[in-house]
C-alpha cells in the first residue's frame, strides 16, 4: 500500500470505524483516539498491509483496540449477562432510533460488536468472525441473539407506547 | 424335478410366496402340505403382508410445507441476515402475506437493523492523512532512535557530571580558602575569649572596600602578633593589585575544634590558589570566595539544551508525536534537569 491509498483508506473507513467505535464505546474522545491509534499502526506496517484488504485491517486492530480499553475499564462484568426482562421502560423515547440505541446499550459488548459490523459495514459472517477472533457460527449465533433481544425490547417498549 | 422333503421345502416355500413355482411344482407343493401339516402353519407365518400403494394415508402436501409457524423467529432473522434461499424467501413472503400476525412480528425484526448516521463523522479526520512516508519505516528506525536517544542522554549526563566534579573542586577549594578567613577571625575573636575554637563570619555583613577593611581593622590588632603582620602585609600586596570591590557574603560556621593550630589546614600550594581564583584572586587571598560561574553554566547548559531539544525533536517527528521537553533548574544543587514524555512512543518502559 502507497502514500496515496493510505489516504483513501484514511477518506475511505475513518468516518464509518469512528461511528463504530463510538456506538460501542459511546465516547467520542476514546472513539478518536483508537481510530488514530489505528491509522497510526496501518501507517506503520503501510508496507505489509494489502491495500484491498485494508478495511478489514483496520477494523479488526479498532475492534482489538476497543476491547483491550474496555477490559481495562471494566465497564462490564459479563459480556453475556444480558436479561431482557430487566429492562428499563421509565424512558421517554421520541423515535425508533432512540429505541433503538437504548436497546443497543443493553446488548453485551460483543453482541453489540457483530451486530453493528454487519448492519453499519455488512460484514460477512466470516469477517465478521476473522475481525472478532469468533466462528462463524459463534457469529451467527451473537447475531441472532442480538437481534431477538433487540425485536423484544423493541416490542416492550411499543406496546407500552 | 426335484422332490420335496422336509430338508428342502423352504426353497419351495419361498418360490411358492413369490410366484415363481410351476403349476405342476405348486401341485406337488401342495400335496407335500397336505401330507405334513405343521409345515402349513410355518408357510402362513412366511407369508409377508405385501402393502399396496393405496393402503398408506400419506399426507403429501403437509411435507412440503416450511415450518414457519414452528420456527418462526428463525425464519425472520434468517430473511433479515438473507441466510434464506431464493424459494424459501419466496415461500415464506407468501406466508406473510397470508399471516396478518406473522406478518407483524416480522416487521418488528425487520425494525432492529441498525442504520449508519452519516452526519456523524471523524472529527479528526484530515489529521490522520500523511504527506510523506518518513514514519512508514518508524518501526525500522524506532530502535536506532532509542539507541540513539539513550547515547544522547548518557553524553548529557556524562558532561553534566564533568561539570558537577570541576564545580564541586572549585568550591572545596573555596571552603579551604574560606578556612584562611576562619584563621583571621578566629585569632581576632580568640584574643577576646580563648574558650571557644570556632569562627564567626558576620551574617550577610555589607563590606567596605577592601582597602578600608584593612585601615579598619589593623588598629585593632596588637601589635605583637608577627601572624597578623604578615597577614596585613599579604593584604596590603593584594590592595595593589585589586580595585575596591563592593560585595556580600554568606555566614559560615566551621568548626575546627579538632584543630589546636589552625593554621595546619591551609595545605594549599599557592599556585593552584592563584589558578583557581586567576578571576578573584585578590578576594581569595583575603579568604572570600565569588561564585561567578552560574552565567558560565547556563551557557553551556543551553547548548546542551538545544541538543537535546533537537535531539528529542527528531524522535517526536520520526514517532509523530508532540515530544515536550522540560527543563528544571534546582537552585540548590544547581543542577538542570532535562526531563521529556514518552507516552505514546514505543519505548518498552517510559524513561525518564
Amino acid at each position: 500500500m502507497n502514500l496515496d491509498e493510505y489516504n483513501i483508506s484514511v477518506d475511505q473507513h475513518a468516518d464509518g470505524m469512528f461511528r463504530f467505535i463510538l456506538k460501542n464505546c459511546r465516547d467520542e474522545d476514546k472513539a478518536r483516539d483508537i481510530v488514530q491509534d489505528s491509522f497510526e499502526k496501518l501507517w506503520r506496517n503501510v508496507d505489509n498491509v494489502n491495500f484491498l484488504k485494508v478495511k478489514s485491517y483496520l477494523y479488526t486492530t479498532a475492534y482489538h483496540t476497543m476491547i483491550d480499553m474496555i477490559r481495562r475499564e471494566k465497564r462490564k462484568d459479563d459480556f453475556e449477562n444480558v436479561n431482557v426482562m430487566d429492562y428499563s421502560h421509565s424512558e421517554h423515547y421520541s423515535d425508533l432510533s432512540e429505541i433503538l440505541d437504548e436497546a443497543l446499550k443493553r446488548l453485551s459488548d460483543i453482541q453489540r460488536s457483530v451486530i453493528l459490523l454487519r448492519d453499519y459495514e455488512g460484514y460477512s459472517y466470516s469477517e465478521i468472525a476473522k475481525i472478532t477472533d469468533l466462528t462463524e457460527s459463534q457469529v451467527k449465533v451473537y447475531i441472532y441473539r442480538a437481534r431477538k433481544h433487540l425485536k423484544n425490547y423493541i416490542g416492550s417498549i411499543e406496546s407500552i407506547v | 424335478m426335484t422332490v420335496i422333503t422336509r430338508y428342502n421345502y423352504e426353497e419351495f416355500f419361498l418360490d411358492y410366496l413369490d410366484g415363481t413355482l410351476s403349476s405342476l411344482q405348486q401341485i406337488t407343493l401342495e400335496e407335500f402340505l397336505d401330507k405334513n401339516p405343521d409345515l402349513k402353519l410355518e408357510l402362513e407365518e412366511m407369508e409377508c403382508p405385501v402393502l399396496s400403494k393405496d393402503s398408506v394415508p400419506m399426507n403429501f402436501e403437509s411435507l412440503k410445507e416450511i415450518p414457519f409457524r414452528k420456527n418462526f423467529d428463525d425464519f425472520c432473522i434468517a430473511r433479515l441476515e438473507g441466510d434464506l434461499s431464493a424459494d424459501n424467501e419466496l415461500a415464506f413472503d407468501t406466508f406473510l402475506e397470508k399471516n396478518e400476525s406473522f406478518k407483524k412480528e416480522h416487521q418488528s425484526y425487520q425494525k432492529t437493523i441498525f442504520v449508519a448516521d452519516n452526519n456523524l463523522v471523524c472529527p479528526d479526520k484530515n489529521k490522520l492523512k500523511r504527506s510523506s512516508r518518513t514514519v512508514a519505516f518508524w518501526w525500522y528506525f524506532s530502535r536506532i532512535g532509542v539507541a540513539a536517544s539513550i547515547i544522547l542522554l548518557f553524553s548529557l549526563w556524562s558532561i553534566l557530571y564533568q561539570f558537577e566534579g570541576d564545580y564541586s573542586k572549585e568550591e572545596k577549594i573555596s571552603a579551604k580558602i574560606e578556612t584562611v578567613t576562619t584563621e583571621r577571625n578566629e585569632i581576632i575573636e580568640r584574643r577576646a575569649s580563648n574558650e571557644v575554637e570556632t569562627a564567626v563570619i558576620p551574617e550577610q555583613k555589607e563590606l567596605e572596600p577592601e582597602g578600608k577593611i584593612s585601615q579598619e581593622k589593623s588598629p585593632q590588632e596588637e601589635p605583637g602578633n608577627q601572624l597578623k603582620e604578615i597577614k596585613v602585609q599579604e593584604i596590603e600586596e593584594i590592595l595593589e593589585r585589586v580595585e575596591p570591590l563592593t560585595f556580600s557574603y554568606d555566614t559560615k560556621l566551621i568548626a575546627i575544634s579538632n584543630s589546636e593550630n589552625p593554621t595546619i589546614e591551609l595545605d594549599i600550594p599557592k599556585e593552584e590558589k592563584l589558578e583557581i581564583n586567576s578571576q578573584n584572586n585578590g578576594l581569595a587571598q583575603l579568604g572570600m570566595s565569588w561564585k561567578s560561574s552560574v552565567p558560565k553554566k547556563n551557557a553551556q547548559n543551553s547548548v546542551l539544551y538545544a541538543i537535546a531539544k533537537y535531539g528529542v525533536d527528531k524522535l517526536g517527528e520520526i514517532a509523530g508525536k508532540n515530544i515536550q521537553l522540560e527543563k528544571k533548574y534546582n537552585s540548590t544543587t544547581e543542577k538542570t534537569r532535562l526531563d521529556f514524555n514518552t507516552a505514546g512512543i514505543g519505548f518498552s518502559k517510559t524513561i525518564k
